[in-house]
């Protein structure tokens, strides 16, 4: 793992907040949403179901889905404005300087069409290659994405390829036009546990080799653990940790964070540990700490104050009892 | 809840079962698909038996012909000492209460137009009990699993993923069986609450011997949960054994890279696949050219074979695996 | 929405439509009214069948809000009289189509086997056959005759509910839920009652209503040729064939307004089908 240096910050969020419905129905899937990328590193958002982490990405290239909006916050991707950008502005940045790796590789693909095509389209479309070195440069990018015999499988349709193989492809695609930030959201889920590595570690080579900066989203810990520089723990739509993963993984300030690793690292015992109660299906607009009802350390002041977001050894905590 | 175990003590019994489907491939022409190749195991009473694979392995298939699901190609099942694997539906359902299974996904386990406690309920009819005393019967085996009961008035979408597991779990149970197929039943769950689910799991196995077979990927479960553990890839068993024998010393090239993707090798070598799943070529090992450990030996077939007691492996270099001396072959 | 209206009661009913707007669209508001219309006819227009020798070809007027046709029987009561023959049989025809064909539909996708090949290729047969054309040859056949035209109906259509009802619950079949049913012990014919037709139910409620559109369209187009209703019953396309010839000489009303009744109500039903359709996932 790289040294996490002062780096440039590519993309940086800060207080967003995202409002989704209409009337009475309206919640609040992310509050107060900070999060920094650095330049040339890996950085992990880590959250489970309901954390808002899947929204927070789709934010950052104006890819809301219909029924929610984005109500406060700022977006800066490399000095551009992401919130006020026209729609036209961000069609040149999706796909040539900001690329999205999805969780099902086969949505991600176009059924009707060969693979070596979309992957072509792209460079065509965004660097303006001609037809015949934008295929043979998606020959390359398969072969990059460790998909064996290349020049055979860009003939073949999406449908021929396992997932393992989609998932590649749909990083090959991503690639296609070196862009300066890949945001991969959930890439191994769903993937047999043997394959994960293998498409994670592909991921952290891209990095070194083309130059490039991951946003790596993700519930698996194990994966934040060895492939990560940072990590932004969300829980419920807010943060709860943020900062080196080496130092947040290790000596975690936050409970929430805490009983993340503890359920992950099960020790043989007559219980399976798992923390007690649920997250609310629908989020409310949160006046004291969210994790509050499931929190053993949890006092009044947590229920009824909103934790600020504190640096504390090194790292940024949301809880009052951090210390 | 009485269940009589036969005086073998054994829950159920899979002898040499095969199951081959016949698909239209590509061509329109006609492909076998040998899901399950020749599995055999024996699950005790108030014992787990778990299987470990990835996706193609056939685990699931192995759960659909134990609830006659569909029809088994080949070999035995007998529960409770009686074959069941030539009975056709009629014959068949008076069994059914005896056992039930736990889906994977529970969102697409439940019929989203009706209630949880009308699905609960639905097998609750395979019991003996009157209509009156079913509703009693689902609250309290609603509470029993976890959930407050006045959660199953509502639909399945309106319930999270963790309490729709527990309500299905609620559903297998509703009629008292003795045996229960577990697929996966904390895959789909979050992992910081996959532990309610294990430990109900757990709970009600103590209370009423209840012998489960658990699919699971997740290796905590697994640990948590079973007593004897088979790692199984592409339709056949590779290796089967007790829990600790399997987790503490694997002696397939398979097992060993599934522990070390998973981050469990512990002092083991670590092994990791090249390649991606192919379709089986030939009749030797399936794991073929993905095998670090291959060599010209590997494309003759491989048996299984007990290289201690309880303890057997599908792979003529298991002795050297167990000896930590394996040594992949250049290529 | 604009100024309200006066009285409580003319309040009530815009409230009352307008939750059926909401809910369920105009088509449903149309068809309601044109319903309500044809069951009070007898109240508010004159005897269909009266005739009246004086009276002939007569424009529209107050006496004869859609004029006269050329028995001086007046237009605007055949219009409404025939709303019941032609929105009855229609509903009629389409209901029993829809109790022959979805729960063979739905046995057939979930037995599969030889019984449900003998189906599609027997729909298939059926479906090759342009519907008009088939009609026409079986009413040629058995002769005219309400009943027998219902029934020649709601045949033609069985197939399309056996297909509808047949590839909706074949990706169903395989569904955990059903399986978890078939655990339960549940056969086939109480899968399919409890389980599958309450998730294709808004499927089959919006093939009906276009149904319903396409058997009014069949019984005209019979009548048109003659083969339908005989005169002097009152059925709109009984009277656009009479009132055809008409249109030539000037008397456009004789074939306008059963024309256009026509034109309204299947437009209502499509409308109808459509927010059937709306409701999907709910």
């Amino acid at each position: 793992m790289r040294q996490a240096g002062p780096s440039e910050a590519l993309l940086s969020i800060r207080n967003l907040d995202i409002e989704i419905g209409y009337g009475a129905d309206k919640h609040y899937p992310v509050q107060d949403v900070d999060l920094t990328v650095p330049s040339r590193q890996v950085s992990g958002l880590v959250g489970e179901s309901g954390s808002g982490k899947s929204l927070t990405a789709l934010a950052v290239v104006g890819m809301l889905p219909q029924s929610a909006r984005q109500i406060s916050g700022t977006i800066e991707f490399a000095d551009i404005d992401i919130c006020h950008a026209e729609e036209s502005h961000l069609q040149r940045i999706r796909g040539r300087q900001i690329a999205l790796l999805f969780q099902n590789p086969r949505a991600s693909l176009h059924p009707l069409k060969k693979v070596g095509s979309q992957i072509a389209y792209l460079a065509m479309r965004h660097q303006h290659l001609s037809r015949a070195s934008a295929w043979n440069h998606a020959i390359d990018l398969m072969a990059a994405a460790g998909i064996s015999e290349p020049k055979a499988r860009a003939g073949d349709y999406p449908h021929q390829f396992s997932g393992g193989m989609a998932q590649r492809a749909a990083l090959a695609m991503a690639l296609a036009c070196s862009p300066e930030l890949l945001i991969a959201d959930e890439p191994t889920s769903g993937l047999d546990t043997t394959l994960r590595e293998q498409i994670v570690e592909l991921l952290a080579t891209q990095v070194r080799d083309r130059k490039m900066t991951v946003l790596l989203i993700t519930h698996d810990i194990g994966l934040i653990k060895h492939h990560t520089d940072t990590v932004t723990v969300l829980y419920a739509g807010r943060i709860m940790e943020a900062g080196a993963t080496r130092h947040v993984l290790s000596s975690p300030r936050n409970p929430y964070t805490r009983e993340l690793m503890r359920a992950d690292q099960q020790v043989d015992g007559t219980r399976m540990y798992a923390i007690p109660g649920n997250v609310p299906p629908v989020l409310p607009r949160w006046t004291g700490c969210p994790f509050s009802s499931r929190c053993d350390l949890a006092t009044d002041v947590c229920r009824e104050v909103l934790p600020p977001l504190r640096l504390i050894a090194g790292r940024e905590v949301a809880c009052h009892h951090a210390e | 809840m009485p269940n009589s175990p036969s005086s073998d003590g054994t829950a159920l019994t899979g002898i040499d079962l095969s199951k081959t489907f016949r698909l239209r491939d590509a061509a329109l022409g006609w492909r076998s698909l040998r899901a399950v190749d020749g599995v055999s195991f024996e699950v005790g009473w108030g014992e787990t038996f778990g299987i470990v694979g990835e996706s193609g392995s056939g685990k699931s298939t192995i759960g659909k012909l134990l609830l006659k699901l569909t029809d088994a190609t080949g070999g035995n099942i007998i529960l409770d000492g009686v074959h069941i694997e030539a009975m056709n539906e009629r014959q068949f359902r008076p069994f059914r209460k005896r056992i039930q299974i736990v889906f994977q996904d529970p969102l697409s386990a439940f019929d989203p137009r009706r209630t949880v406690v009308d699905s609960v309920s639905e097998t609750m009819r395979l019991s003996s009990l009157a209509p009156k005393e079913r509703t009693k019967a689902v609250d309290r085996l609603l509470d029993e699993v976890g959930l407050d009961p006045a959660l199953g008035r509502r639909y399945p979408r309106q319930l999270s993923g963790g309490q729709l597991q527990r309500a299905s779990i609620a559903r297998a149970l509703a009629p008292g069986p003795d045996i229960v197929f577990l697929d996966e039943p904390t895959s789909a769950l979050d992992v910081s609450i996959r532990g309610q689910v294990a430990n109900v799991l757990r709970d009600r196995q103590e209370q009423r011997r209840l012998a489960y077979v658990l699919v699971a990927h997740d290796w905590s479960v697994v640990e948590f949960l079973a007593d004897r553990i088979a790692i199984m890839y592409l339709g056949e068993f590779v290796e089967v054994g007790y829990k600790r024998q399997c987790l503490g010393r694997p002696l397939h090239p398979y097992t060993r890279a599934l522990m070390t993707s998973a981050g469990r090798i512990g002092s083991s070598q670590p092994i990791r696949l090249r390649g991606e799943l192919a379709p089986i070529a030939g009749e030797g090992c399936r794991l073929g050219g993905r095998c670090p450990l291959v060599q010209s030996r590997c494309s003759e077939p491989q048996k299984l074979i007990e290289y201690e007691a309880g303890h057997w492996a599908r792979c003529w270099r298991a002795p050297e695996l167990g000896a930590n001396q394996a040594v992949a072959a250049p290529l | 929405m604009a100024t309200a209206p006066a009285t409580n009661s003319l309040r009530f009913l815009v409230a009352v439509g307008n939750r059926l707007r909401v809910r369920v669209g105009y088509g449903a508001i149309v068809i309601g009214i044109l319903i309500l219309l044809s069951a009070v006819a007898p109240l508010i227009s004159k005897d269909p069948l009266h005739i009246d020798s004086t009276a002939t070809l007569v424009p529209p007027s107050w006496a004869h809000p859609f004029g006269t046709d050329q028995n001086g029987m007046d237009i605007f009561a055949r219009v409404l009289y025939a709303a019941r023959l032609d929105l009855g049989e229609a509903l009629a025809a389409a209901t029993l189509a829809v109790l022959i064909g979805v729960p063979l539909g739905a046995l057939g996708a979930l037995a599969a086997g030889w019984g449900d090949q003998a189906l599609l290729r027997i729909t298939e047969s059926v479906q090759s056959f342009p519907t008009l054309l088939l009609a026409m040859g079986v009413v040629a056949a058995i002769g005219p005759g309400l009943g027998k035209l219902v029934l020649v109906i709601a045949a033609v259509n069985i197939p399309v509910y056996v297909r509808l009802t047949r590839s909706a619950v074949l990706p169903m079949r395989d569904m955990e839920f059903i399986q978890a049913a078939r655990c339960a012990g549940l056969g086939n014919i109480a899968i399919v009652t409890r389980h599958l037709i309450p998730n294709i139910a808004h499927l089959i409620a919006a093939q009906f209503s276009i149904n319903c559109a396409w058997a009014i369209q069949i019984l005209a187009a019979l009548s048109f040729i003659g083969l339908g209703v005989a005169l002097p019953t009152p059925e709109w396309g009984a009277m656009v064939r009479a009132g055809a010839d008409y249109t030539v000489y000037g008397q456009w009303w004789v074939a306008l307004f059963p024309g256009l009744a026509i034109v309204i109500t299947v437009l209502s039903l499509n409308e109808l089908a459509d927010s059937f359709r709306r409701h999907t996932s709910r």
